[in-house]
Protein backbone atom coordinates (compact mmCIF):
# COMPACT_ATOMS: atom_id res chain seq x y z
CA UNK A 1 0.00 0.00 0.00
CA UNK A 2 1.31 3.43 -0.80
CA UNK A 3 1.93 5.44 2.32
CA UNK A 4 3.14 8.92 3.05
CA UNK A 5 5.87 8.52 0.44
CA UNK A 6 3.20 8.91 -2.24
CA UNK A 7 2.32 6.53 -4.97
CA UNK A 8 5.05 5.41 -7.31
CA UNK A 9 4.34 6.10 -10.93
CA UNK A 10 7.56 5.29 -12.68
CA UNK A 11 8.96 6.40 -16.01
CA UNK A 12 8.30 2.90 -17.23
CA UNK A 13 4.62 3.31 -16.22
CA UNK A 14 4.48 6.59 -18.12
CA UNK A 15 5.93 4.83 -21.15
CA UNK A 16 3.53 1.89 -20.83
CA UNK A 17 0.30 3.90 -20.52
CA UNK A 18 1.37 6.44 -23.14
CA UNK A 19 1.94 3.52 -25.51
CA UNK A 20 -1.54 2.16 -24.73
CA UNK A 21 -2.95 5.64 -25.37
CA UNK A 22 -0.95 5.85 -28.62
CA UNK A 23 1.02 8.95 -27.65
CA UNK A 24 4.75 8.94 -28.32
CA UNK A 25 6.75 10.52 -25.49
CA UNK A 26 10.36 11.58 -25.43
CA UNK A 27 12.58 10.85 -22.40
CA UNK A 28 12.05 14.28 -20.83
CA UNK A 29 8.29 13.96 -21.11
CA UNK A 30 8.37 10.49 -19.57
CA UNK A 31 10.28 11.80 -16.57
CA UNK A 32 8.07 14.84 -16.15
CA UNK A 33 4.82 12.87 -16.49
CA UNK A 34 5.99 10.17 -14.08
CA UNK A 35 6.62 12.79 -11.44
CA UNK A 36 3.40 14.78 -12.10
CA UNK A 37 1.10 11.77 -12.36
CA UNK A 38 2.68 10.23 -9.25
CA UNK A 39 1.88 13.38 -7.31
CA UNK A 40 -1.67 13.55 -8.69
CA UNK A 41 -2.39 9.88 -7.90
CA UNK A 42 -1.06 10.33 -4.36
CA UNK A 43 -3.63 13.04 -3.88
CA UNK A 44 -6.38 10.92 -5.46
CA UNK A 45 -5.58 8.04 -3.03
CA UNK A 46 -7.87 9.73 -0.50
CA UNK A 47 -11.01 8.38 -2.19
CA UNK A 48 -9.99 4.94 -0.95
CA UNK A 49 -11.01 6.09 2.54
CA UNK A 50 -14.66 6.21 1.44
CA UNK A 51 -16.70 3.15 2.46
CA UNK A 52 -18.37 1.90 -0.75
CA UNK A 53 -19.33 -1.68 0.09
CA UNK A 54 -22.72 -2.39 -1.50
CA UNK A 55 -22.70 0.96 -3.34
CA UNK A 56 -23.52 0.69 -7.05
CA UNK A 57 -21.31 2.73 -9.39
CA UNK A 58 -22.88 5.61 -11.38
CA UNK A 59 -21.86 5.81 -15.03
CA UNK A 60 -24.70 8.12 -16.07
CA UNK A 61 -26.98 10.31 -14.00
CA UNK A 62 -29.91 9.52 -16.31
CA UNK A 63 -32.18 6.47 -16.28
CA UNK A 64 -32.26 6.28 -20.08
CA UNK A 65 -31.24 2.83 -21.33
CA UNK A 66 -30.43 2.06 -24.96
CA UNK A 67 -32.82 4.39 -26.72
CA UNK A 68 -33.36 2.98 -30.20
CA UNK A 69 -34.93 4.30 -33.38
CA UNK A 70 -35.94 2.80 -36.70
CA UNK A 71 -32.97 1.81 -38.81
CA UNK A 72 -33.53 4.43 -41.50
CA UNK A 73 -31.02 6.94 -42.75
CA UNK A 74 -31.74 10.55 -41.84
CA UNK A 75 -29.89 13.40 -43.55
CA UNK A 76 -26.56 11.60 -43.73
CA UNK A 77 -23.38 13.42 -44.77
CA UNK A 78 -22.40 12.91 -48.39
CA UNK A 79 -19.21 10.95 -48.98
CA UNK A 80 -17.55 14.18 -50.07
CA UNK A 81 -18.57 15.97 -46.87
CA UNK A 82 -17.50 13.07 -44.68
CA UNK A 83 -14.06 12.99 -46.29
CA UNK A 84 -13.50 16.73 -46.69
CA UNK A 85 -11.21 16.94 -43.64
CA UNK A 86 -9.08 13.88 -44.44
CA UNK A 87 -5.32 14.34 -44.69
CA UNK A 88 -4.87 11.88 -47.53
CA UNK A 89 -7.45 10.09 -49.62
CA UNK A 90 -7.46 7.88 -52.66
CA UNK A 91 -10.36 6.70 -54.84
CA UNK A 92 -12.91 7.86 -52.25
CA UNK A 93 -11.15 6.12 -49.35
CA UNK A 94 -9.14 7.44 -46.38
CA UNK A 95 -5.51 6.58 -46.97
CA UNK A 96 -3.62 5.08 -44.02
CA UNK A 97 -0.24 3.44 -43.58
CA UNK A 98 -0.10 -0.35 -43.43
CA UNK A 99 -1.84 -1.65 -40.31
CA UNK A 100 -0.38 -5.18 -40.58
CA UNK B 1 -26.16 46.01 -20.32
CA UNK B 2 -29.33 44.15 -21.19
CA UNK B 3 -29.17 41.51 -23.88
CA UNK B 4 -32.93 41.08 -24.14
CA UNK B 5 -33.73 44.77 -24.53
CA UNK B 6 -31.53 44.85 -27.62
CA UNK B 7 -33.56 42.04 -29.22
CA UNK B 8 -36.76 43.93 -28.50
CA UNK B 9 -35.26 47.09 -29.99
CA UNK B 10 -34.53 45.20 -33.20
CA UNK B 11 -38.09 43.84 -33.31
CA UNK B 12 -39.54 47.29 -32.62
CA UNK B 13 -37.27 48.71 -35.32
CA UNK B 14 -35.68 51.15 -32.84
CA UNK B 15 -32.43 49.74 -34.12
CA UNK B 16 -31.57 47.21 -36.81
CA UNK B 17 -29.83 43.86 -36.65
CA UNK B 18 -27.20 45.31 -39.00
CA UNK B 19 -26.53 48.23 -36.63
CA UNK B 20 -26.26 45.88 -33.69
CA UNK B 21 -23.94 43.44 -35.43
CA UNK B 22 -21.84 46.24 -36.95
CA UNK B 23 -21.39 47.75 -33.49
CA UNK B 24 -20.41 44.35 -32.09
CA UNK B 25 -17.85 43.71 -34.85
CA UNK B 26 -16.40 47.19 -34.23
CA UNK B 27 -16.07 46.42 -30.53
CA UNK B 28 -14.38 43.14 -31.43
CA UNK B 29 -11.89 44.90 -33.69
CA UNK B 30 -11.16 47.49 -31.01
CA UNK B 31 -10.83 45.11 -28.06
CA UNK B 32 -9.45 41.88 -29.50
CA UNK B 33 -5.81 42.98 -29.49
CA UNK B 34 -5.93 43.24 -25.68
CA UNK B 35 -8.59 40.60 -24.78
CA UNK B 36 -8.17 37.80 -27.37
CA UNK B 37 -11.58 36.22 -26.74
CA UNK B 38 -11.92 34.84 -30.26
CA UNK B 39 -10.21 32.25 -32.41
CA UNK B 40 -12.39 32.98 -35.45
CA UNK B 41 -14.32 36.21 -36.11
CA UNK B 42 -17.31 35.94 -38.44
CA UNK B 43 -16.98 38.95 -40.73
CA UNK B 44 -19.95 37.70 -42.76
CA UNK B 45 -22.21 38.14 -39.71
CA UNK B 46 -23.39 41.34 -41.37
CA UNK B 47 -25.08 39.43 -44.21
CA UNK B 48 -26.94 37.27 -41.67
CA UNK B 49 -28.07 40.50 -39.97
CA UNK B 50 -29.22 41.93 -43.30
CA UNK B 51 -31.42 38.86 -43.86
CA UNK B 52 -33.05 39.39 -40.47
CA UNK B 53 -33.67 43.08 -41.12
CA UNK B 54 -35.30 42.22 -44.46
CA UNK B 55 -37.59 39.77 -42.67
CA UNK B 56 -38.59 42.44 -40.16
CA UNK B 57 -39.11 45.03 -42.91
CA UNK B 58 -41.39 42.60 -44.78
CA UNK B 59 -43.37 42.03 -41.59
CA UNK B 60 -42.44 38.33 -41.46
CA UNK B 61 -42.33 36.47 -38.17
CA UNK B 62 -38.87 36.61 -36.62
CA UNK B 63 -37.27 34.42 -33.99
CA UNK B 64 -37.06 35.14 -30.27
CA UNK B 65 -33.35 36.03 -30.56
CA UNK B 66 -33.64 38.16 -33.73
CA UNK B 67 -30.40 40.00 -34.36
CA UNK B 68 -28.67 38.93 -31.12
CA UNK B 69 -24.89 38.81 -31.72
CA UNK B 70 -23.76 35.60 -30.03
CA UNK B 71 -20.31 34.03 -29.56
CA UNK B 72 -19.90 30.26 -29.68
CA UNK B 73 -17.19 28.27 -27.91
CA UNK B 74 -14.80 26.71 -30.38
CA UNK B 75 -15.78 23.12 -29.56
CA UNK B 76 -19.41 23.55 -30.70
CA UNK B 77 -19.78 22.83 -34.41
CA UNK B 78 -20.91 25.55 -36.82
CA UNK B 79 -21.13 24.19 -40.35
CA UNK B 80 -18.36 25.48 -42.59
CA UNK B 81 -16.53 27.38 -39.79
CA UNK B 82 -13.38 25.88 -38.34
CA UNK B 83 -13.80 24.28 -34.94
CA UNK B 84 -10.40 24.10 -33.31
CA UNK B 85 -11.23 23.10 -29.71
CA UNK B 86 -8.28 25.37 -28.89
CA UNK B 87 -5.98 22.63 -30.17
CA UNK B 88 -3.37 22.22 -32.86
CA UNK B 89 -5.03 18.83 -33.42
CA UNK B 90 -8.10 20.52 -34.96
CA UNK B 91 -6.52 23.77 -36.18
CA UNK B 92 -7.88 23.24 -39.70
CA UNK B 93 -10.95 21.11 -39.01
CA UNK B 94 -14.14 22.39 -40.70
CA UNK B 95 -17.30 20.66 -39.42
CA UNK B 96 -19.72 19.58 -42.17
CA UNK B 97 -22.78 20.02 -39.94
CA UNK B 98 -24.23 22.26 -37.23
CA UNK B 99 -24.48 21.30 -33.58
CA UNK B 100 -28.14 20.90 -32.56
CA UNK B 101 -27.89 24.06 -30.38
CA UNK B 102 -26.56 26.03 -33.36
CA UNK B 103 -29.54 24.97 -35.49
CA UNK B 104 -31.81 26.09 -32.67
CA UNK B 105 -30.09 29.49 -32.34
CA UNK B 106 -30.22 30.11 -36.09
CA UNK B 107 -33.91 29.14 -36.22
CA UNK B 108 -34.49 31.92 -33.68
CA UNK B 109 -32.49 34.38 -35.82
CA UNK B 110 -29.46 34.82 -33.54
CA UNK B 111 -26.33 36.03 -35.37
CA UNK B 112 -23.08 34.18 -34.71
CA UNK B 113 -20.27 36.74 -34.43
CA UNK B 114 -17.39 34.39 -33.73
CA UNK B 115 -15.90 31.24 -32.23
CA UNK B 116 -14.24 31.72 -28.87
CA UNK B 117 -10.95 30.77 -27.26
CA UNK B 118 -10.89 27.94 -24.75
CA UNK B 119 -8.52 25.68 -22.87
CA UNK B 120 -7.40 22.91 -25.21
CA UNK B 121 -10.29 20.43 -25.53
CA UNK B 122 -11.90 22.25 -22.54
CA UNK B 123 -9.24 20.88 -20.18
CA UNK B 124 -8.33 23.76 -17.92
CA UNK B 125 -9.64 26.49 -15.64
CA UNK B 126 -7.94 29.56 -17.07
CA UNK B 127 -8.01 29.43 -20.92
CA UNK B 128 -4.20 29.40 -20.76
CA UNK B 129 -3.85 25.96 -22.39
CA UNK B 130 -5.44 27.28 -25.61
CA UNK B 131 -3.03 26.53 -28.48
CA UNK B 132 -3.85 29.90 -30.06
CA UNK B 133 -2.88 32.04 -27.07
CA UNK B 134 -4.67 32.83 -23.81
CA UNK B 135 -7.62 35.15 -23.25
CA UNK B 136 -7.19 38.14 -20.93
CA UNK B 137 -9.70 39.14 -18.26
CA UNK B 138 -11.52 42.37 -19.24
CA UNK B 139 -11.49 43.44 -15.56
CA UNK B 140 -7.69 43.22 -15.37
CA UNK B 141 -5.76 42.32 -18.51
CA UNK B 142 -2.90 40.79 -16.51
CA UNK B 143 -5.29 38.14 -15.12
CA UNK B 144 -6.99 35.03 -16.48
CA UNK B 145 -10.71 35.09 -17.35
CA UNK B 146 -11.18 31.59 -15.88
CA UNK B 147 -11.89 28.58 -18.04
CA UNK B 148 -12.33 26.59 -19.97
CA UNK B 149 -14.97 28.82 -21.66
CA UNK B 150 -12.85 31.92 -20.93
CA UNK B 151 -13.22 33.35 -24.43
CA UNK B 152 -17.02 33.18 -24.29
CA UNK B 153 -17.24 34.85 -20.87
CA UNK B 154 -14.64 37.53 -21.71
CA UNK B 155 -16.48 38.30 -24.97
CA UNK B 156 -19.75 38.87 -23.08
CA UNK B 157 -18.07 40.92 -20.31
CA UNK B 158 -16.29 43.21 -22.78
CA UNK B 159 -19.28 43.70 -25.08
CA UNK B 160 -17.67 41.72 -27.92
CA UNK B 161 -20.88 39.65 -27.92
CA UNK B 162 -24.24 40.13 -26.21
CA UNK B 163 -24.47 36.47 -25.25
CA UNK B 164 -22.43 33.30 -25.63
CA UNK B 165 -22.45 29.56 -25.43
CA UNK B 166 -19.81 27.65 -23.53
CA UNK B 167 -19.79 24.14 -22.20
CA UNK B 168 -19.50 23.10 -18.57
CA UNK B 169 -17.87 19.77 -17.70
CA UNK B 170 -16.57 20.67 -14.22
CA UNK B 171 -17.27 24.38 -13.99
CA UNK B 172 -16.10 25.57 -17.41
CA UNK B 173 -18.97 28.05 -17.73
CA UNK B 174 -19.51 28.97 -14.09
CA UNK B 175 -15.81 29.64 -13.39
CA UNK B 176 -15.27 32.18 -16.19
CA UNK B 177 -18.68 33.73 -15.46
CA UNK B 178 -17.59 34.28 -11.86
CA UNK B 179 -14.23 35.72 -12.96
CA UNK B 180 -15.80 38.14 -15.48
CA UNK B 181 -18.93 39.20 -13.55
CA UNK B 182 -21.32 37.60 -16.03
CA UNK B 183 -24.16 35.09 -15.56
CA UNK B 184 -23.51 31.45 -16.49
CA UNK B 185 -25.90 28.56 -16.00
CA UNK B 186 -25.05 24.85 -16.21
CA UNK B 187 -28.39 23.11 -16.90
CA UNK B 188 -29.47 19.66 -15.69
CA UNK B 189 -27.57 16.91 -17.53
CA UNK B 190 -29.61 15.82 -20.55
CA UNK B 191 -31.55 19.11 -20.98
CA UNK B 192 -29.39 20.36 -23.84
CA UNK B 193 -28.31 18.22 -26.78
CA UNK B 194 -24.59 17.43 -26.98
CA UNK B 195 -24.85 16.67 -30.71
CA UNK B 196 -22.06 18.62 -32.40
CA UNK B 197 -20.17 19.31 -29.17
CA UNK B 198 -16.69 17.77 -29.38
CA UNK B 199 -16.78 15.45 -26.41
CA UNK B 200 -14.29 15.50 -23.54
CA UNK B 201 -16.11 13.83 -20.61
CA UNK B 202 -19.49 12.75 -21.90
CA UNK B 203 -21.25 11.90 -18.63
CA UNK B 204 -20.38 15.30 -17.13
CA UNK B 205 -20.45 17.94 -19.87
CA UNK B 206 -23.26 20.14 -21.11
CA UNK B 207 -23.53 23.14 -23.44
CA UNK B 208 -24.40 26.13 -21.25
CA UNK B 209 -25.38 29.78 -21.79
CA UNK B 210 -23.55 32.94 -20.65
CA UNK B 211 -25.09 36.44 -20.73
CA UNK B 212 -24.61 39.79 -19.01
CA UNK B 213 -27.95 39.38 -17.23
CA UNK B 214 -30.30 36.70 -15.92
CA UNK B 215 -33.01 37.26 -18.53
CA UNK B 216 -30.46 36.80 -21.30
CA UNK B 217 -29.53 33.42 -19.85
CA UNK B 218 -33.22 32.50 -19.44
CA UNK B 219 -33.91 33.41 -23.08
CA UNK B 220 -30.92 31.39 -24.34
CA UNK B 221 -31.73 28.37 -22.20
CA UNK B 222 -35.29 28.39 -23.52
CA UNK B 223 -33.92 28.21 -27.07
CA UNK B 224 -31.13 25.65 -26.67
CA UNK B 225 -32.84 23.12 -24.38
CA UNK B 226 -35.12 20.39 -25.65
CA UNK B 227 -35.16 16.78 -26.78
CA UNK B 228 -32.87 15.78 -29.63
CA UNK B 229 -33.05 12.25 -30.98
CA UNK B 230 -29.48 12.57 -32.29
CA UNK B 231 -28.17 12.59 -28.69
CA UNK B 232 -28.84 9.36 -26.80
CA UNK B 233 -28.45 11.22 -23.49
CA UNK B 234 -31.04 13.86 -24.35
CA UNK B 235 -34.10 13.76 -22.07
CA UNK B 236 -37.69 14.01 -23.23
CA UNK B 237 -39.14 15.68 -20.15
CA UNK B 238 -37.53 19.08 -20.67
CA UNK B 239 -39.27 21.94 -18.92
CA UNK B 240 -38.35 24.92 -21.08
CA UNK B 241 -37.37 28.04 -19.17
CA UNK B 242 -38.88 31.25 -20.33
CA UNK B 243 -38.37 34.89 -19.66
CA UNK B 244 -41.86 35.59 -18.37
CA UNK B 245 -41.72 32.78 -15.79
CA UNK B 246 -38.27 34.00 -14.72
CA UNK B 247 -39.59 37.45 -13.86
CA UNK B 248 -42.15 36.13 -11.33
CA UNK B 249 -41.43 36.72 -7.64
CA UNK B 250 -39.63 33.75 -6.09
CA UNK B 251 -41.75 33.91 -2.90
CA UNK B 252 -40.26 32.39 0.27
CA UNK B 253 -37.49 29.85 -0.23
CA UNK B 254 -34.84 28.04 1.80
CA UNK B 255 -31.16 28.21 0.97
CA UNK B 256 -28.49 25.94 2.44
CA UNK B 257 -24.98 27.40 2.58
CA UNK B 258 -22.73 24.43 1.98
CA UNK B 259 -19.99 24.41 4.64
CA UNK B 260 -17.61 22.33 2.49
CA UNK B 261 -17.55 25.10 -0.14
CA UNK B 262 -15.81 27.38 2.37
CA UNK B 263 -13.11 24.83 3.19
CA UNK B 264 -9.44 25.56 3.85
CA UNK B 265 -7.95 27.26 0.82
CA UNK B 266 -10.91 29.58 0.26
CA UNK B 267 -9.80 33.22 0.03
CA UNK B 268 -11.35 35.01 3.02
CA UNK B 269 -12.13 38.06 0.90
CA UNK B 270 -14.10 35.86 -1.50
CA UNK B 271 -15.94 34.17 1.38
CA UNK B 272 -16.79 37.59 2.85
CA UNK B 273 -18.12 38.90 -0.46
CA UNK B 274 -20.24 35.76 -0.96
CA UNK B 275 -21.78 36.23 2.50
CA UNK B 276 -22.65 39.84 1.58
CA UNK B 277 -24.34 38.54 -1.57
CA UNK B 278 -26.26 36.00 0.51
CA UNK B 279 -27.60 38.91 2.61
CA UNK B 280 -29.17 40.17 -0.63
CA UNK B 281 -30.61 36.71 -1.27
CA UNK B 282 -32.17 37.01 2.19
CA UNK B 283 -33.66 40.37 1.14
CA UNK B 284 -35.49 38.78 -1.79
CA UNK B 285 -37.14 36.05 0.29
CA UNK B 286 -34.48 33.47 1.16
CA UNK B 287 -34.14 32.00 4.61
CA UNK B 288 -30.56 30.87 5.00
CA UNK B 289 -29.01 28.12 7.08
CA UNK B 290 -25.72 26.28 7.01
CA UNK B 291 -25.66 22.68 5.79
CA UNK B 292 -22.87 20.14 5.66
CA UNK B 293 -22.40 17.63 2.82
CA UNK B 294 -19.31 15.77 4.09
CA UNK B 295 -18.84 13.56 1.01
CA UNK B 296 -17.95 16.68 -1.02
CA UNK B 297 -14.41 16.59 0.36
CA UNK B 298 -13.88 13.64 -2.01
CA UNK B 299 -15.39 15.39 -5.05
CA UNK B 300 -12.07 16.48 -6.56
CA UNK B 301 -10.43 13.05 -7.06
CA UNK B 302 -13.82 11.55 -7.97
CA UNK B 303 -14.36 14.13 -10.68
CA UNK B 304 -10.86 13.99 -12.12
CA UNK B 305 -10.70 10.18 -12.22
CA UNK B 306 -14.00 10.02 -14.12
CA UNK B 307 -13.25 12.99 -16.39
CA UNK B 308 -9.77 11.72 -17.30
CA UNK B 309 -11.05 8.19 -17.94
CA UNK B 310 -13.82 9.44 -20.22
CA UNK B 311 -11.35 11.79 -21.92
CA UNK B 312 -8.93 8.96 -22.72
CA UNK B 313 -11.76 7.15 -24.47
CA UNK B 314 -13.34 10.17 -26.21
CA UNK B 315 -10.07 11.55 -27.57
CA UNK B 316 -8.98 8.22 -29.04
CA UNK B 317 -10.84 9.28 -32.20
CA UNK B 318 -8.10 11.76 -33.08
CA UNK B 319 -5.92 9.66 -35.34
CA UNK B 320 -4.94 12.32 -37.88
CA UNK B 321 -6.41 10.21 -40.62
CA UNK B 322 -10.08 11.05 -41.07
CA UNK B 323 -9.81 14.65 -39.86
CA UNK B 324 -7.51 16.81 -37.79
CA UNK B 325 -3.76 17.28 -37.64
CA UNK B 326 -2.11 15.04 -40.22
CA UNK B 327 1.46 13.87 -40.58
CA UNK B 328 2.79 12.09 -43.63
CA UNK B 329 3.95 8.54 -42.96
CA UNK B 330 7.69 7.97 -43.14
CA UNK B 331 8.82 5.19 -45.48
CA UNK B 332 7.82 1.84 -43.95
CA UNK B 333 6.19 3.55 -40.98
CA UNK B 334 3.35 1.46 -39.56
CA UNK B 335 -0.06 2.50 -38.29
CA UNK B 336 0.84 2.50 -34.57
CA UNK B 337 3.94 4.63 -35.04
CA UNK B 338 2.22 7.21 -37.22
CA UNK B 339 -0.83 7.38 -34.93
CA UNK B 340 1.41 7.83 -31.86
CA UNK B 341 3.55 10.47 -33.53
CA UNK B 342 0.49 12.42 -34.74
CA UNK B 343 -0.97 12.54 -31.23
CA UNK B 344 2.41 13.46 -29.71
CA UNK B 345 2.57 16.58 -31.87
CA UNK B 346 -1.15 17.41 -32.12
CA UNK B 347 -2.01 17.37 -28.39
CA UNK B 348 -0.71 19.80 -25.78
CA UNK B 349 0.71 18.90 -22.37
CA UNK B 350 -2.46 19.00 -20.28
CA UNK B 351 -4.41 16.90 -22.79
CA UNK B 352 -1.65 14.25 -22.86
CA UNK B 353 -1.52 14.23 -19.06
CA UNK B 354 -5.26 13.56 -18.79
CA UNK B 355 -5.37 10.95 -21.55
CA UNK B 356 -2.47 9.00 -20.05
CA UNK B 357 -3.81 9.14 -16.49
CA UNK B 358 -7.27 8.15 -17.76
CA UNK B 359 -5.78 5.25 -19.71
CA UNK B 360 -4.11 4.09 -16.48
CA UNK B 361 -7.37 4.37 -14.46
CA UNK B 362 -9.21 2.27 -17.05
CA UNK B 363 -6.50 -0.34 -17.52
CA UNK B 364 -6.74 -3.99 -16.49
CA UNK B 365 -5.71 -4.34 -12.84
CA UNK B 366 -6.47 -0.71 -11.94
CA UNK B 367 -10.02 -0.34 -13.32
CA UNK B 368 -11.82 -1.37 -10.10
CA UNK B 369 -9.30 0.36 -7.84
CA UNK B 370 -9.64 3.76 -9.51
CA UNK B 371 -12.41 4.19 -12.09
CA UNK B 372 -15.10 2.01 -10.50
CA UNK B 373 -14.22 3.36 -7.04
CA UNK B 374 -14.74 6.91 -8.30
CA UNK B 375 -18.05 5.89 -9.93
CA UNK B 376 -19.21 4.49 -6.56
CA UNK B 377 -18.23 7.66 -4.69
CA UNK B 378 -20.17 9.53 -7.38
CA UNK B 379 -23.29 7.58 -6.33
CA UNK B 380 -22.78 8.76 -2.74
CA UNK B 381 -22.31 12.36 -3.85
CA UNK B 382 -25.64 12.26 -5.75
CA UNK B 383 -27.35 10.68 -2.75
CA UNK B 384 -26.09 13.33 -0.31
CA UNK B 385 -27.08 16.16 -2.65
CA UNK B 386 -30.61 14.74 -2.95
CA UNK B 387 -30.75 14.41 0.83
CA UNK B 388 -29.82 18.09 1.21
CA UNK B 389 -32.52 19.09 -1.28
CA UNK B 390 -35.12 17.51 1.01
CA UNK B 391 -34.48 20.40 3.42
CA UNK B 392 -33.54 23.21 1.02
CA UNK B 393 -34.83 24.64 -2.26
CA UNK B 394 -31.37 25.86 -3.22
CA UNK B 395 -27.80 25.29 -2.09
CA UNK B 396 -25.22 28.07 -2.19
CA UNK B 397 -21.53 28.82 -1.98
CA UNK B 398 -18.77 30.62 -3.83
CA UNK B 399 -18.34 29.67 -7.50
CA UNK B 400 -14.56 29.92 -7.21
CA UNK B 401 -12.46 29.72 -4.04
CA UNK B 402 -10.27 32.65 -5.09
CA UNK B 403 -9.99 35.80 -7.19
CA UNK B 404 -8.85 35.62 -10.84
CA UNK B 405 -5.14 34.84 -10.78
CA UNK B 406 -2.36 36.34 -12.88
CA UNK B 407 -1.59 34.70 -16.22
CA UNK B 408 1.15 32.16 -15.66
CA UNK B 409 0.76 32.24 -11.87
CA UNK B 410 -0.38 28.61 -11.47
CA UNK B 411 1.91 26.12 -13.17
CA UNK B 412 1.50 22.95 -11.11
CA UNK B 413 -1.30 20.76 -12.59
CA UNK B 414 -2.71 19.65 -9.22
CA UNK B 415 -2.86 23.25 -7.98
CA UNK B 416 -4.87 24.13 -11.09
CA UNK B 417 -7.25 21.17 -10.53
CA UNK B 418 -7.85 22.39 -6.97
CA UNK B 419 -9.34 25.62 -8.35
CA UNK B 420 -12.36 23.54 -9.49
CA UNK B 421 -13.15 22.43 -5.94
CA UNK B 422 -16.51 24.26 -5.73
CA UNK B 423 -17.83 23.59 -9.24
CA UNK B 424 -17.17 19.90 -10.02
CA UNK B 425 -19.64 18.25 -7.63
CA UNK B 426 -22.55 19.76 -9.58
CA UNK B 427 -21.44 17.93 -12.75
CA UNK B 428 -20.98 14.65 -10.90
CA UNK B 429 -24.58 14.93 -9.66
CA UNK B 430 -25.97 16.27 -12.96
CA UNK B 431 -27.86 19.05 -11.14
CA UNK B 432 -28.26 22.60 -12.47
CA UNK B 433 -26.23 25.51 -11.05
CA UNK B 434 -25.81 29.20 -11.82
CA UNK B 435 -23.02 31.67 -11.15
CA UNK B 436 -24.16 35.26 -10.61
CA UNK B 437 -22.00 38.31 -9.83
CA UNK B 438 -21.45 38.76 -6.07
CA UNK B 439 -19.62 42.06 -6.42
CA UNK B 440 -15.98 43.08 -6.60
CA UNK B 441 -13.02 42.64 -4.26
CA UNK B 442 -10.11 44.96 -5.08
CA UNK B 443 -11.71 45.57 -8.48
CA UNK B 444 -11.93 41.84 -9.29
CA UNK B 445 -15.18 39.88 -9.74
CA UNK B 446 -16.50 37.25 -7.31
CA UNK B 447 -19.22 34.75 -8.21
CA UNK B 448 -22.08 33.47 -6.05
CA UNK B 449 -23.06 29.93 -7.00
CA UNK B 450 -26.62 28.65 -6.52
CA UNK B 451 -27.53 25.00 -7.07
CA UNK B 452 -30.95 23.35 -7.46
CA UNK B 453 -32.33 19.86 -7.77
CA UNK B 454 -32.58 18.19 -11.20
CA UNK B 455 -34.79 20.12 -13.68
CA UNK B 456 -35.39 23.03 -11.30
CA UNK B 457 -33.66 25.67 -13.44
CA UNK B 458 -36.65 27.94 -12.90
CA UNK B 459 -35.93 28.37 -9.17
CA UNK B 460 -32.33 29.31 -9.99
CA UNK B 461 -33.45 31.83 -12.59
CA UNK B 462 -36.22 33.41 -10.49
CA UNK B 463 -34.05 33.90 -7.42
CA UNK B 464 -31.16 35.16 -9.56
CA UNK B 465 -33.43 37.64 -11.33
CA UNK B 466 -34.84 38.93 -8.02
CA UNK B 467 -31.23 39.28 -6.80
CA UNK B 468 -30.26 41.16 -9.97
CA UNK B 469 -33.10 43.63 -9.39
CA UNK B 470 -31.83 44.55 -5.92
CA UNK B 471 -28.11 44.57 -6.79
CA UNK B 472 -28.18 45.94 -10.38
CA UNK B 473 -25.06 43.87 -11.02
CA UNK B 474 -25.39 44.03 -14.79
CA UNK B 475 -24.89 47.82 -14.68
CA UNK B 476 -21.26 47.35 -13.63
CA UNK B 477 -18.93 47.00 -16.58
CA UNK B 478 -15.21 46.30 -16.85
CA UNK B 479 -12.85 49.02 -18.04
CA UNK B 480 -11.47 46.89 -20.88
Amino acid sequence: MPGDQGRQFTESDARKYAALAKIKLDRDEEARLASELGKILSHFEQIKEVETTNVEPTYSVLDIVNRLREDESKNPLTQEEAMANAGEKKDGYFKSPKAF
Amino acid sequence: MNSLQTILDVKDQKTTAVELVTRTLETIRKKEPSIHAFITIMDDAISAAERIDRKIARGEKTGTLAGLPIAIKDNISVKGVRNTCGSKMLANYIPPYNADVVDRLLREDAVICGKTAMDEFAMGSSTETCSFGPTHNPWDLSRVPGGSSGGSAAAVASGEALAALGCDTGGSVRCPSAFTSTVGLKPTYGMVSRWGLVSYANSLELISPIAPDVLGVAALLGVISGFDEKDSTSVTNVIPSNVEETTREPGKFKVGIVREFFAEGTDERVAGQVHKALDKIREVGGSIEEVSIPILRYALPTYYLIAMSECSSNLSRFDGLRYGFHLKAKPNEGWDELYSRTRAVGFGEEVKRRIILGTFALSAGYFDEWFVKAAKVRTLIIKEFLQAFKSFDLLAGPTMPCLPWKLGEIVDPLSMYRMDIDTIAVNLAGIPAISIPAGLVDGLPVGLQLMAKHFDELSLLRVSYAYERVTHFSDKLPVN
